[in-house]
């Protein structure tokens, strides 16, 4: 299981929002540090295969990302997104499901599975246009590990979520991490300093830093902050 | 190799454990994929409120007409129709209304074939709304076939080139709006040509042309728009 990004770059009209951005991911959990605008959601879209790079690729075991195997083996959980208002959670579940390409008698098995993993088994059957904001965010996790996922992409994914979720949210990353690779992108760092094996770091479009969670050898916020002045 | 070898062998390859290459293949066969035909019920499924709420209706108008039998109420018919689109057409823009475009775009279908399926859908819908109005009109007015295709199918039409020429430009609440501004203004439209004596003069071959015309614009647009989500799915926003 391997994600190979070979020195991929997104350019629009007048600027450059990801420059060079290479490395190969095996199986954990790979947190993405970067402030607000520094490409992070560029470069989850192209991984996501939502957005083509201007320049170089994206591989995932081989495979490109507009293949239907590679498709089939990403869970991806945007940064912003929406729901159908008439829809219950289990309808939406049931729904993606579907896109995902899973058996019916599979994805109404798994649906109840990952309803009661995240916590919103008992409104399952209410419209989704009555979660509030943490509940929502929990829906769009549970989408994003349907189809039991290699190649897992999470988009500031503790936005909304209360401490208490948020706890067993990266619980729930730290178990899917042990097979999968999971990528997780945010602008606080606790949420992933202590179940990430690696950092990457982002400062407007390029990586400032790629390295192992156990060589920085200082408090992870501290090294962030000094990592974002010094450059 | 005498039978017992044979046995212990065939043991020890069923004590092995599954191979990756046999795990994918259950975990491929449970994920078995969806085929065309089973999106196109899905999204029917979805589509299906509004399509069969438009078509109880117009069985309703239809039926009426057939009793009351006046041209008036034809042409009440023929401005009733273009609300029919106005109720199924926004539907096709609702993944990026709702903001499901990008769940959608990520997913095995992507998102140009979620929207080819809606389109298929509602042309199909509009066919039978088409030739069911044919019918019924012909077997109770004594008008020539053209005719009542002009006044059938122009302002409904009309009004699916206008919506998605709409639709096609605005990606947002704005597009509702629109739609309801040029469903309005096609409503209008037959009650305009029954009042009008000049419309009335125009013969119907040329009628006919326009309506041609309209829907070589109308195949043009759902070509551009399908191509444009493509483009969306690979630039969003």
């Amino acid at each position: 299981m391997e994600l190979v990004l070979e020195n991929i770059s997104k350019g629009y009209k007048d600027k450059i929002a990801v420059q060079n951005v290479s490395g190969t991911f095996e199986s954990g959990v790979i947190g993405l540090l970067g402030a607000n605008g520094a490409g992070k959601t560029t470069l989850m879209r192209m991984i996501c295969g939502l957005i083509r790079p201007t320049e170089g690729k994206v591989t995932f075991d081989g495979m490109g990302t507009s293949q239907e195997m590679y498709r089939d083996a990403i869970g991806y959980l945007p940064q912003d997104f929406g729901y159908y208002p008439n829809f219950t959670g289990r309808d939406f579940l049931m729904y993606m499901a579907a896109l995902k390409g899973l058996d019916k008698r599979a994805a109404r098995r798994r649906c109840e599975e990952l309803l009661k993993v995240v916590n919103l088994e008992d409104v399952a059957g209410k419209k989704i246009k009555n979660y509030s904001g943490g509940m929502k965010q929990r829906l769009g996790i549970a989408q994003a590990v349907l189809n039991d996922p290699k190649l897992i992409i999470l988009d500031e994914p503790t936005a909304g979520l209360d401490p208490k979720e948020r706890v067993r949210f990266r619980n729930l990353i730290a178990e899917l991490g042990k097979d999968a690779i999971v990528i997780l992108s945010t602008h606080i760092v606790s949420d992933v300093e202590h179940i990430a094996d690696r950092i990457l770091m982002m400062k407007e479009g390029k990586i400032i830093f790629d390295g192992r969670l156990d060589n920085i050898g200082m408090d992870l916020e501290d090294f962030y902050l000094k990592k974002f002045e010094e450059d | 190799m005498t039978d017992r070898e044979l046995k212990k062998q065939l043991k020890n390859v069923y004590s092995l454990e599954e191979s990756d290459s046999g795990k994918a293949f259950v975990r491929k066969h449970e994920q078995r994929g969806m085929r065309l035909g089973e999106i196109m019920l899905l999204e029917t499924k979805y589509l299906g409120l509004r399509s069969a709420g438009c078509g109880l209706a117009l069985c309703l108008m239809l039926s009426l007409i057939a009793k009351t039998g006046t041209v008036h109420s034809m042409w009440v018919l023929s401005s009733i129709l273009p609300i029919c689109v106005l109720a199924c057409i926004t539907a096709i823009d609702k993944s990026e209304r709702h903001g499901m475009g990008e769940f959608e775009a990520a997913s095995r279908f992507s998102l140009r074939m979620i929207i080819a399926t809606r389109m298929m859908i509602l042309g199909i819908f509009s066919l039978v709304i088409i030739v069911l109005g044919t019918v019924v009109i012909k077997s109770v007015f004594d008008i020539g076939l053209l005719q009542v295709l002009n006044c059938i199918c122009l302002p409904y039409l009309l009004n699916i080139m206008g919506c998605l020429i709409v639709i096609r430009r605005w990606h947002a609440r704005e597009n509702i709006y629109g739609c309801c501004g040029v469903t309005f203004a096609t409503c209008i439209i037959p009650y305009l040509v029954e009042r009008s004596e000049y419309i009335s003069s125009v013969s119907q071959g040329w009628i006919g042309a326009v309506m041609v015309l309209v829907l070589i614009v109308t195949i043009v647009e759902c070509i551009l728009y399908f191509r444009e989500s493509e483009s969306l799915s690979w630039n969003l926003y």
